[in-house]
């Protein structure tokens, strides 16, 4: 390739020196030889600007040759009959070989400038690229894009693992295929020196392995293959590629200070949420302990005084307490299980109505002589749900109604299939949901704004959310209009119910049993 | 605590207080049972390991076993398998909460029934009750050839069903899922067991069977079938026919 381009090169250069000699033979009978030594000089100058210093001199010495052989008596051989052209040539060659060696220096300033600029303006460009990258795997994706294709190497990139090991991020992963190269760029991640560089450094590796350090600490490490040995990484390569390196360096280092900052920013909020939670919950668990507390010293300290209405009384302080206490482990436990994501939803084909009747039923001490009018759909076909789950939705649901329902109005549940989803509706009359709070009740230990009697943890509904949305469907809380919320639970129905085989006999006990 | 003179014998059986071993290791659980149960007229004996109940269970030939289903040296449901080796007393299994595998893994090892903690003591005499009975009724079929719970009537040996008076037709399968629920009335029956009944082995997973029988058997028997009162659902777990008022 190389070799090719200095062929082509010469070849140009004996091309212009022949159309000089060409222009010279139209012109000669016009013009003294002194002036065709002219016009040989300008083809040597465009020579020396077009292809550098050594097709310069060649030209040079085929333009004395030629002039000699064709213009100088006796002409058509080399021998030359007056001295006074042995000094034109001396003067023609040596005019050739200096402006020549000039242009050519010349042109090779004005390419060095431009191939700097170039490089100027990719590190300018790789510098812009890395300040709209965040995380240190986008950086050296980035970069090592970046050098490989202004250097026209192969590069990739290390970073340390968290665990004492290193992983490959980015770039060409062959160039790390090599066990030598793969050591090399380990190595210098470990002690932050680089490997192989300058190229040759070691024997035996041929990659140049960067560790990109910012501060003390060795951030990543950048591996360029080796260059093949006709194009070698001259200086003025080597210098790009450490300016690349800091650069990258510079950059994975403001990205794990960004990083660091949030993480403590994060765990600044974390903290917050979870003193708040635990105030809440340790309140939460305090006050029924209290009243049981309370309650059973009374009992214990008694010595007959207390009468027996009053015993029985406290006797169902007891247990009332410790059934609300049970709730709110249950409730907590449930809304644990759902932030961790450790609830497994065993879907399998349900009538809802068992799944609602065995929610009231359930509820029913809960409930006391509320009304609940249950209305579902005939042709409600078997839904895909996870029954336990989904009883505890019903539940929540009905008990928050009832919670905020006024007294004496009954609860409404009502179900039905519209277009390819179940929707079930629980609703009530009350003083319904307060302004904007449509979509905060779902939110835990959120509690209402209308005071309710005796408000629970706040659980609830948040617990009937992750349900649902673990169900793959959506829950919405509105007001009602004539007073009172309604909250809609929609499932996608999946998949075709079951058959089932129906029976042949006719509908008479005492047929046959077999 | 009421002091309620019940009888602690099913009606019909001997006068003898029946005899209630308590396996669980927890100290304070077992001092409240204690309590209540001989508050109620039952003798108590108690273990605190699972070993101790195995033994007290073949030597002192209890009534009935109340386990805890978290010991420490064995697990419970070892221990159910281990005594149903030699005995039909009724088992009944304490569980924690959310635990509805535990649940149907006791049953299916051969308990009797389950109560989850935290029980009401009316609550456990309820199912103990249940399963007392159930002993004395167990035997090859009913006693009785007919049934009588609330308003349903059960006339085994017509093979008739009626609710308060009205006769009500039934399909083979309707009738044969009731039978046996009304058999083993009070205590739960796993869906695998009631499949493995009425339908046969091959069909123990097909529960959506069951669901859809036990609808249509809601819609005959029941008043309310969305608010059942005899067919009670066990979510997770399976069904329970229940007994009256008391049971639940």
């Amino acid at each position: 390739m190389a070799l090719r381009e200095r062929g082509g090169r010469y070849a140009g250069a004996v091309t212009i020196v022949a159309g000089a000699t060409a222009i010279s033979m139209i012109l000669e009978r016009h013009s003294e030889p002194a002036d065709l030594t002219m016009l040989y000089l300008l083809g040597v100058v465009i020579c020396a600007m077009a292809f550098g210093r050594g097709p310069a001199i060649a030209a040079a010495f085929l333009s004395v040759a030629a002039f000699d052989f064709l213009f100088v008596p006796p002409r058509f051989t080399f021998r030359v009959a007056e001295t006074r052209y042995l000094v034109t040539f001396a003067v023609m060659f040596a005019v050739a070989a200096i402006t020549g060696t000039l242009t050519a220096r010349l042109r090779d300033q004005r390419e060095r400038a431009l191939v700097r600029e170039r490089r100027i303006a990719s590190l300018h460009r790789l510098s812009q690229d890395l300040a709209t990258r965040s995380g240190a795997a986008e950086v050296l994706e980035a970069a090592v894009g970046r050098i490989g294709e202004s250097l026209g190497l192969r590069a990739a990139a290390i970073l340390p693992d968290g665990r004492g090991a290193a992983k490959f991020v980015a770039g060409d992963p062959s160039v790390l295929e090599p066990p030598a190269e793969r050591s090399a760029s380990r190595s210098a991640l470990l002690h932050g020196r680089p490997v192989g560089f300058p190229p040759g450094a070691v024997t035996g590796i041929r990659g140049l392995h960067i560790p990109l350090i910012a501060g003390t600490r060795t951030n990543a490490v950048l591996t360029l293959s080796g260059s093949d040995p006709e194009n070698p990484l001259d200086p003025e390569r080597l210098e790009m590629i450490r300016a690349y390196s800091s650069l990258t360096a510079l950059a994975l280092e403001r990205c794990r200070l960004s990083e660091d900052a949030r993480l403590a920013q994060g765990q600044i909020e974390a903290e917050r949420a979870r003193s708040a939670l635990l105030s809440s919950v340790s309140h939460d668990l305090r006050t029924p302990l209290a009243a049981i507390t309370g309650a059973a010293s009374t009992l214990r300290d008694d010595a007959g005084e207390i009468g027996h209405a009053t015993r029985r009384e406290l006797a169902d302080t007891i247990s009332e307490e410790a059934e609300r206490l049970n709730r709110l482990i249950g409730n907590l436990l449930d809304m644990t299980r759902l932030e961790s994501g450790s609830l497994r939803v065993k879907k399998e084909w349900h009538s809802l109505e068992e799944v609602v009747g065995a929610s009231l039923t359930r509820l029913e001490s809960v409930l006391g002589d509320r009304e609940v009018d249950v209305s579902i759909a005939p042709d409600l076909p078997l839904i895909p749900m996870d029954d336990v789950l989904f009883e505890q939705v019903v539940r929540n649901l009905v008990e928050n109604a009832h919670k905020y329902a006024t007294p004496g109005h009954p609860i409404e549940v009502r179900a039905a299939l519209e277009r390819n989803e179940l929707r079930l509706e629980v609703a009530d009359r009350g003083d319904g949901l307060g302004a904007g709070e449509e979509q905060r009740v779902f939110e835990k230990f959120y509690r209402g704004s209308q005071a309710a009697p005796r408000t629970g943890a706040g659980l609830g509904l948040a617990i009937c959310r992750g349900i649902v949305g673990a169900h793959g469907g959506t829950i919405a809380a509105a007001n009602r209009p004539g007073g009172g919320a309604l909250f809609t639970v929609r499932l996608p129905l999946e998949g075709t119910p079951p058959t089932i085989d129906r029976e042949g006999a006719g509908d008479v006990p005492g047929g046959d049993m077999a | 605590m009421t002091q309620r003179t019940v009888p602690a014998a099913p009606p019909g059986a001997p006068a003898v207080p029946a005899l209630v071993l308590v396996v669980e290791d927890d100290a304070s659980i077992r001092r409240f049972l204690r309590a209540g149960l001989e508050g109620q007229g039952y003798r108590c004996i108690e273990a605190s390991t699972a070993g101790d109940g195995i033994t007290e269970a073949a030597t002192r030939s209890p009534d009935l076993v109340l386990l805890d289903l978290g010991l420490p040296d064995l697990d419970g449901l070892a221990v159910v398998r281990r005594i149903r080796e030699w005995s039909r007393i009724p088992i009944i299994v304490l569980t924690a909460r959310g635990q509805d595998r535990d649940k149907i893994d006791a049953l299916d090892s051969g308990a009797d029934d389950y109560v989850t903690k935290p029980f009401s003591l009316p609550e456990l005499l309820a199912r103990m009750r249940a399963a007392l009975r159930h002993r004395e009724k167990a035997g090859p079929g009913p006693g009785g050839s007919v049934v009588e719970l609330g308003a349903l009537r059960i006339d085994f040996e017509r093979r008739r069903v009626s609710v308060s008076g009205t006769p009500v037709p039934l399909t083979p399968i309707e009738y044969r899922l009731l039978t046996t629920l009304a058999r083993h009335a009070g205590r739960v029956l796993t869906h695998e067991f009631l499949l493995r009944e009425v339908w046969g082995p091959a069909y123990t997973v097909q529960r959506h069977y069951l669901r859809v029988y036990m609808a249509q058997l809601r819609h005959k028997l029941e008043a309310d079938p969305g608010r059942p009162r005899l067919l009670m659902t066990e979510t997770g777990v399976g069904y329970r026919m229940s007994e009256g008022p008391e049971s639940d």
